[in-house]
């Protein structure tokens, strides 16, 4: 894998990045390798209230791949980190770009030391109000329970961890790393970004995204859990989480 | 010179969305070459902060009870398409080949937003969206309804008293309504949402002479968006009908 193959996704827990994810992937313009889909790594949970899935990696800490990711500076060098990104895909050639999944990339230490290692690379973010965030999740996923494990974020065992409900302690400690990932992600974001920009069916459209049966399934959940406000005397959409690029101007078309 | 109705731009955002200050950026974006000929010194205002380093309001402002616009809550009730479009240049002392940029409250009711897109269909429309309790709470900080620039008498219910509470609820009420009316109408239009970061202005051709850094620094240093430790980008610009300014290749 060359080291500008690596496109670095960034977010935090409770943004929609997963979905966000699965937008991009269908954005033919990036030809984003999708042999990190397998049966282990594609996981689904609708509840009335909520539509989850999750698919392919999702890198750092208790994840089994990028387990040093909390920072990278100190647990790896660039070709080591590199080699660690390769473990999530099946295949590797050299015309395909790799979406890099990973919510310890927003450690302001990580931001820095990929900015400096990779300062050509595209970067994808997802920025969302961090209480929306934080309400999205805790309600939605466990810690230990589900795909992707969000072990790392937990100060205690919690056996007897429910959806939607999590000991104080961990609950806590998820808000308290939300903020802080949020404010370094927003900081990098003001320095950096080319283009900041909800993405409505016309955007995707102008990254070649595939209107094929998957894509419409995707834009169509991504609607409903992200876009569709809960007020009902509007019922507008809200347009409440965003992706902001660094780098991508090709595929994006502007000059 | 005979004036192109595509020369025509329409904006339109909820009171406290910061539409304003966004305009004052659009207006440095050669790529949109606004005529500002509509500016007088009568019309700016710096809000109840007093402060005169931060003027947000210059130029007009179309909308009902208004010296323009009065008509705006219906626009197809009240004009035909050649009176709307002599109301919209009354206010400018210039006119030539640059654009106007038309800012009306009221063109986010739904059958006023139908009507321009029928009778204007070439026209570009530009939008704030801003969730509408920020803009309540911008709004309130910063204007009154009678006592700045513009007035927002269209938004009293008693105009015997300016900030009560009727009046309070009333603009509330039009806030929710008008931001429901744009994003339902943009919901299934091809638009662009875009937040007006560094980056993107200078796509539109931002000019970064004397005026333009000093609005760019107004916003950056005073504006709720961004003088915060780190940026809420709260309140893009939605784009409808404005492909020309964004190059698509081959």
């Amino acid at each position: 894998m060359r080291p500008d193959q690596l496109v670095f996704f960034l977010g935090i827990p409770g943004s929609g990045w997963a979905k966000i994810d699965s937008l991009m992937r269908q954005c033919k313009d990036f030809k984003f390798n999708e042999s990190d889909y397998n049966k282990d790594t594609i996981w689904e949970r609708n509840t009335n209230q909520h539509y989850l899935n999750h698919k392919g990696h999702f890198l750092g800490p208790g994840s089994g791949i990028g387990e040093g990711f909390r920072d990278i500076g100190k647990n790896y060098t660039k070709e080591s980190f590199i080699k660690e990104c390769e473990k999530a895909y099946a295949d590797i050639n050299e015309e395909d770009n790799y979406m890099i999944k990973c919510h310890w990339f927003c450690e302001m230490s990580n931001i820095k030391w990929l900015e400096k290692n990779f300062p050509n690379n595209k970067y994808i973010c997802v920025l969302r109000d961090v209480g929306l965030c934080n309400e999205r999740w805790l309600e939605s996923m466990t810690f230990a329970k589900d795909y992707p494990k969000y072990t790392a974020w937990m100060v205690k065992e919690d056996p007897d961890e429910e959806l939607g409900k999590h000991c104080i302690e961990n609950r806590t400690n998820l808000i308290n790393l939300n903020r802080l990932h949020d404010r370094n992600l927003r900081s990098f974001v003001r320095r950096k970004a080319d283009i900041i920009f909800c993405p409505t069916r016309y955007m995707l459209d102008r990254m070649g995204y595939l209107w094929d049966k998957t894509g419409e399934h995707e834009f169509t959940w991504y609607n409903r859990c992200y876009m569709n406000d809960k007020n009902l005397s509007t019922r507008a959409p809200q347009y409440e989480t965003t992706i902001c690029m660094m780098n991508c101007k090709e595929e994006l078309k502007f000059i | 010179m005979e004036m192109k109705e595509e020369q025509l731009i329409f904006y339109c955002a909820v009171p406290g969305s910061g539409w304003a200050k966004l305009s004052l950026l659009l207006a440095c974006c050669s790529k949109l070459n606004i005529n500002k000929s509509d500016r007088r010194p009568e019309w700016e205002e710096c809000g109840r902060t007093g402060n005169t380093d931060h003027v947000f309001h210059k130029g007009c402002y179309w909308d009902p009870m208004r010296e323009y616009g009065d008509g705006f809550d219906d626009i197809g009730k009240n004009y035909t398409k050649e009176n709307f479009i002599k109301e919209c240049l009354r206010p400018f002392k210039e006119h030539d080949d640059r654009n106007y940029l038309i800012r009306s409250h009221f063109f986010a009711e739904t059958k006023n937003l139908d009507w321009l897109v029928k009778n204007f269909p070439n026209n570009k429309i530009i939008f704030v969206l801003r969730e509408p309790k920020p803009c309540f709470e911008g709004w309130h900080t910063g204007m009154s309804f009678t006592g700045h620039y513009p007035n927002y008498k269209a938004w009293m219910a008693r105009y015997d008293k300016d900030m009560c509470k009727e009046n309070y609820d009333k603009l509330w009420k039009l806030i929710k309504k008008h931001d429901g009316m744009i994003r339902r109408w943009i919901s299934d239009r091809e638009c662009y949402i875009i937040q007006p970061n560094k980056h993107f202005i200078n796509q539109l051709g931002y000019v970064w002479d004397d005026e333009g850094k000093e609005e760019y620094m107004k916003m950056m240093h005073t504006h709720q968006f961004y003088s915060t430790p780190v940026p809420y980008y709260d309140a893009p610009f939605c784009f409808y009908n404005c492909d020309d300014l964004f190059r698509i290749e081959a």
